[in-house]
């Protein structure tokens, strides 16, 4: 088959699952919606798997979609390595997280619906990383917006839930009022929207029509702006804060959408119009995406929710990515993209999978031991959680690796005196943060510790860690034991669907997917296609080693410290809470949006109001200024009102003038106004058939004259 | 080629009109049965028309020509007016959506059981005068519908509206006589300053004419006449001729709606029932844009390109101003009046670009905005209908009991708040493109108006959740009376969702045919 039906193909399949699943309200089919679905995306992997990927030739194939005079916006698919890499992965991630949800949601009412909007999904971001124009990935770009809205809303009975769906949906809308503007500058500077077209050369020298700004310096806010839709998208400052409340929808969404594939659409637009990025405006972005990258590590280590550490960890390592596209290292952003996408949707499922095993209970501090409990779950979250913190051997180390690398080559590339060597120093930060927060997630999720009875938990943190050793020598012989054929028999057919998808997504997170050597990212096939960086610093595979090890030493202790205070019920006072506060709210960022927001809007119910998901309602003074309101009023009473003034005026004139002469009146202007005011009254009174007479009259004699004219002319 | 295609859209409605009228009162169960034939008629019609159009060919087709009127002037010059009938893509465009719109009112008329009699023949009535609006040629023919459209609506909404009515028909009849009596003072300048070399020729006198082809070239104008370009006449100090522009303008955009003359609008919707709601926001607005194109741009284009800063701010008022409105409302129907005062500031804008993309964004906008409001004020309807009430706050969590009715919400929501892929997002983007392109416009004015679309999204969004999702819950009277969706209610929001969709997904389908019309208005 040719690309172009195998691409028509593999699109039309997930949009009839949508639409097919969808009308399986009522059927007695619903149940098996799972399984529809997961045939539906192994055709679709069967199909992009006949897809050639391209090494060097862009498959491109334009449609004839609008022209409005000289202006011509086709339907281009563009096939590159990056669109390549994006389509099959989509898929993959889809299919287990599809796995996994045929048994997480197999008692809900709305499973079909569930899963209709997952295809959706996955035909929306396949659209958008196939599209070959901006305004074709706008296109996409929020249908996949809308699709996260739906599944974040997907318990559309639960408050929170539809008050996180609301806010995801605004504040992307908000990104993408920024990407609309993007791309209209782009159109005025380029004259076209192709990702072809979108190279220096193709300037328009004379169609500025900004004051102030050079070529170059329009260029940097036209690429601001797209930033702008990014930075909503991708969960970036300053509108990363949809993303954590964006964890109300079921886990599987969350790992599949929120984490693996439509959060790195910003990422990947980035990559498209990588070429047009000025330096200035690189800058601007890796310094957005280090600061983000930093502040969402540092609320994640205070989270207590098990998602929600994951969810600004994405925040985190979203940062990373758009970092690494600020200072130019595609190939290396797009490789963090890949590996980020398999760890992140693992370690999203493996906390699926403790949650439902918790029957949805969220709070990590109630958790614990269950390392006996789910040990398959727990292997697999140790590599993906090494994956991420990057340690040897995982697909991270090597991704993380290069990143750094690019980070350092461009902080230090002028000397050591700019701005840019912040962008190493920070990501250097993250990095010691994401292993201190996700050690203390493996501590409180899963490690052995004694529960309740407070008087024993306070010198327990000494036997815990003894039970700690002892529980890893028993799963390690367990492990040993089950290598009998029988115990290994047995050991898969106890394999449930979650664990399945699990194992999936953490073969995928090792190295071996990506390169042939686990110590080094030089001979990683991903950034073999994409050319990257030259120099190469050897020392920061140990000094992440070493930030490893640090972050190993405190965060284990801390954690138990932090465990024993929440047995007692002991809280930290003074600054040290402040600081608490402050992280784990993330700085207050949220209340910001919400003190605009209630400028706008009067209500007098807080709580049900976009803007305001994951938010109490304390601390929060009355809104003084609401605009709206104030729009209402001047509706009815200066707008409305003068007319009715101007009204009355005409009508005491006309009042006025028919006392004088009643015959003036009739032939005047003015005694419209005073014969509509009667006509009302008049109506209802000859409402007894005299309407249709007069009416049929009227009819009657226009229609004499039209005849008449017509046939005596 | 006169082949009466165009003429049966304007006599088969009014002829079934007189016939409702004459029919006696024990065929009453038949009105609303003609009333539905006669639109599938014109469905039909409209399909030959679209069948037979050329859509590369600008200009006018299917052009219907009988002369109607000819007045002697003096010794010197002659008065004609005509009967002329065509179409071209702009009217083309705007026929359909009209012959759409009313076959859905007509079917959503069934539920109206008060003088049926009466409400059939004007509504047909109405029918006919809304399409001959869309397809005079003739000034004078156009301004005959224009004001005869007023009439059956004013009893429409004055008898079958809800109990401030007397009210809210007054308040609409007022504010469009106004703005006709400006209307009609351009049309008589215009006229008296046109002439037709033709018939001059042919008749030795000066033969003055109201035909469209013939007001909008320059050419014709006769030299010191009132709106003649070179030696320009001053009126209370402006120009004639931007003196007659502005006029047009106020006289649409009244009917637009524009800010600050739209107070009617949202009066007249809440008051009206519910066909007849969807017949002003889906087909009567439109009048005012396809007026302010056909008239205002193509007789003043000279004047229009100096104005364009003006109709943007006046275009950008209005989509902000629309928006914050429709954020405090707690009426679902007035909520979305003030969503379409919003969504009309978008054809403004686009007519304030001047440009070609703004110009045929601000068409495509009018035809989806008419796709769209129908289908919410249909939503409003089915509401209503259930429960005689409209309070947004008195409906919690229909999503439960009302699947169907959800899906179809979303649709509309989503289509008005512009997602792409369905119609209003083509509309907004290209007015907005347009607006950006333009180089009269400064660049702040469509950066503001995308705020529009943030706006959009969340008055919509926030009344979707409100009134669709959480628990279920509704004051106990008309827990009852919720029930889903029946057939009827079915069909007519999913034709208008599944040709929103069409239009979202294949723009080109419109485009293609308004775009020699645009192209020709600035060539």
């Amino acid at each position: 088959m040719n690309p172009e039906s195998i691409i028509f193909y593999n699109l039309f399949i997930y949009l009839f699952g949508f639409v097919l699943l969808l009308s399986l309200n009522k059927s007695v089919f619903k149940q098996l919606s799972g399984w529809i679905s997961i045939v539906i995306s192994v055709l679709g992997i069967i199909f992009s798997s006949s897809l050639q990927g391209p090494s060097t030739e862009n498959f491109n194939i334009s449609y004839n979609w609008l022209h409005l005079g000289e202006t011509r916006i086709n339907f281009t698919i563009l096939i590159d390595n990056q669109t390549y890499f994006m389509y099959i992965l989509v898929q993959v991630i889809a299919f287990c997280v599809k796995l996994f949800s045929t048994k997480y949601l197999e008692h809900d009412d709305g499973i079909n619906r569930y899963f209709a909007f997952l295809n959706l999904f996955v035909f929306s971001m396949l659209g958008l990383v196939l599209a070959g124009n901006l305004l074709q990935m706008y296109l996409f770009w929020e249908l996949i917006g809308f699709c996260s809205y739906l599944l974040i809303g997907f318990w559309y009975t639960k408050k929170a839930a539809n008050s996180a769906a609301i806010k995801a949906f605004l504040i992307n809308r908000m990104g993408d009022a920024f990407l609309m503007v993007g791309i209209f500058l782009l159109f005025l500077i380029y004259g076209n929207l192709d990702f072809d077209a979108l190279i220096p050369q193709n300037i328009n020298k004379n169609a500025f029509g900004f004051p102030f700004l050079s070529s170059q310096g329009l260029q940097t806010l036209a690429v601001l702006m797209i930033f702008g839709g990014v930075t909503a998208k991708s969960a970036q400052l300053p509108l990363q804060i949809w993303l954590p409340d964006a964890m109300e929808g079921p886990t599987p969404a969350s790992a599949l959408i929120h984490a693996a594939t439509m959060v790195v659409a910003g990422i990947f637009l980035l990559g498209r119009i990588s070429p047009i990025i000025t330096p200035d405006a690189g800058l601007v972005i890796a310094l957005t995406g280090a600061l983000t990258s930093v502040l969402a590590a540092i609320s994640a280590v205070f989270q207590y929710d098990i998602k929600k550490v994951l969810a600004y960890s994405t925040i985190s390592q979203l940062g990373f990515m758009v970092a690494g596209m600020g200072m130019g290292a595609v190939g290396a952003s797009f490789f963090h993209l890949a590996t980020h996408a398999f760890f992140k949707a693992g370690l999203f499922l493996c906390a699926g999978a403790v949650i439902n095993y918790m029957h949805h209970e969220q709070d990590m501090r109630k958790m614990g031991n269950l390392i006996l409990k789910l040990p398959v779950v727990f292997y697999a979250y140790v590599i993906c959680a090494a994956s991420l913190m990057g340690l040897p051997f995982t697909s991270g180390f090597l991704s993380k690796d290069s990143l750094l690398n690019a980070a350092v080559a461009f902080g230090t590339k002028n000397g050591l005196k700019e701005i840019k060597l912040l962008v190493p120093v920070m990501m250097g930060i993250t990095s010691f943060l994401t292993s201190f927060y996700m050690i203390r997630q493996l501590i409180m999720v899963f490690f052995q510790r004694q529960e309740s009875p407070v008087d024993k938990i306070i010198s327990s943190t000494k036997r815990t860690f003894d039970g700690v050793i002892k529980s890893f020598q028993k799963i390690l012989n367990a492990e040993n034991e089950s290598l009998g054929e029988d115990r290994l028999t047995n050991f898969v057919r106890n394999l449930g669907m979650f664990e399945v998808s699990i194992i999936g997504l953490t073969v995928c997170s090792t190295w071996f997917l990506f390169s042939s050597n686990p110590f080094s990212f030089e001979e990683v096939w991903f950034l073999e296609v994409f050319q990257s960086e030259e120099t190469h610093f050897s020392w920061i595979p140990l000094a992440v080693g070493m930030l490893f090890i640090l972050a190993l030493l405190i965060s284990y202790n801390t954690t138990y410290e932090e465990l024993r205070r929440y047995y007692l019920g002991e809280y930290k006072t003074g600054n040290q809470r402040r600081f608490y506060l402050l992280a784990k709210n993330h700085f207050y960022i949220d209340r910001i949006y919400k003190r605009l927001f209630f400028m706008f809007v009067k209500s007098g119910e807080t709580t049900n109001m976009p803007m305001t998901a994951g938010l109490s309602d304390k601390g929060l003074k009355t809104r003084k200024f609401e605009i709206a309101p104030y729009f209402q009023l001047i509706e009815t009473n200066i707008v409305d009102r003068l007319i009715t003034k101007i009204s009355s005026l005409v009508l005491s004139l006309s009042n006025y003038s028919s006392k004088i002469d009643d015959k003036i009146l009739d032939g005047s202007v003015l005694g419209i106004s005073f014969g509509l005011k009667n006509l009302g009254d008049k109506i209802r009174k000859s409402q007894s058939g005299q309407i249709q007479l007069y009416i049929l009259g009227m009819v009657v004699i226009i229609l004499c004259i039209v005849f008449i004219k017509i046939i005596i002319f | 080629m006169q082949s009466g295609l165009l003429s049966s859209l304007i006599i088969l409605p009014l002829i079934a009109s007189m016939v409702i009228l004459l029919l006696p009162e024990s065929y009453k169960g038949s009105y609303r049965w003609i009333s539905l034939i006669v639109q599938v008629l014109l469905l039909i019609d409209l399909g030959t028309l679209i069948g037979a159009f050329e859509p590369n060919h600008s200009g006018y087709q299917f052009l219907e020509h009988f002369e109607w009127i000819r007045l002697t002037l003096g010794k010197t010059s002659i008065l004609s007016i005509d009967y002329i009938v065509g179409i071209d893509g702009l009217s083309l465009s705007m026929v359909a959506l009209s012959v759409i719109i009313f076959f859905i009112a007509n079917i959503s008329s069934f539920s109206i059981n008060k003088k049926e009699k009466a409400y059939y023949s004007l509504f047909l009535l109405l029918t006919a005068t809304v399409i001959g609006c869309f397809i005079a040629v003739d000034f004078f023919l156009f301004f005959i519908f224009f004001e005869f459209m007023l009439l059956p609506m004013y009893f429409l909404i004055g008898i079958w509206g809800g109990p401030n009515k007397a009210y809210a028909s007054l308040k609409f009849i007022i504010y469009t006589l106004v703005g006709s009596v400006m209307i009609l003072v351009v049309m008589i300048a215009l006229a008296m300053s046109n002439v037709d070399e033709f018939f001059t020729s042919e008749y030795k006198r000066t033969v003055f004419s109201f035909d469209f082809r013939i007001l909008s070239d320059q050419a014709n104008l006769l030299k010191g006449s009132l709106l003649n370009i070179e030696t320009p006449i001053k009126i209370f100090g402006v120009n004639a001729r931007d003196f007659m522009f502005i006029l047009l303008f106020i006289g649409f955009g009244i009917k637009l709606p524009m800010v600050p003359f739209h107070t009617w609008l949202p009066d007249a919707h809440v008051e009206a029932p519910t066909p007849i709601s969807v017949v002003l926001a889906g087909v009567l607005l439109k009048i005012g844009g396809y007026g302010l194109i056909r008239i205002a741009y193509d007789f003043f284009p000279d004047v229009a390109i100096h104005y364009g800063l003006l109709i943007s701010i006046i275009g950008l008022i209005s989509i902000l101003y629309g928006g914050f409105n429709a954020l405090a409302q707690k009426d679902l129907k007035k909520l979305i009046a003030y969503s379409s005062i919003s969504h009309m500031g978008f054809v403004l804008l686009g007519f304030g670009a001047f440009n070609i993309e703004g110009f045929n964004g601000a068409i495509f906008q009018m035809f989806s905005h008419g796709l769209l409001s129908s289908m919410l004020f249909l939503i409003a309807g089915v509401l209503y209908d259930r429960t005689k009430n409209r309070e947004i706050d008195n409906f919690k969590g229909l999503a439960k009991i009302m699947p169907i009715f959800t899906v179809l919400v979303t649709v509309a929501f989503f289509g008005s708040l512009g997602l792409p892929s369905l119609s209003g997002f083509i509309g907004e983007f290209f007015t907005l493109f347009g607006s950006f392109q333009a180089n009269t416009v400064p660049k702040v004015i469509p950066i503001l108006g995308v705020l529009g679309i943030v706006l959009s999204a969340i008055y919509l969004l926030w009344t979707f959740q409100k009134m669709f999702f959480g628990e279920f819950w509704t004051k106990d009277e008309f827990q009852n009376n919720l029930t889903d969706l029946n057939q009827k209610e079915i069909l007519m929001l999913g034709i208008l969702g599944i040709l929103t969709l069409l239009f979202g997904i294949f723009p080109n389908i419109l485009f293609d045919v308004i775009n020699p019309t645009v192209i020709q208005l600035f060539g």
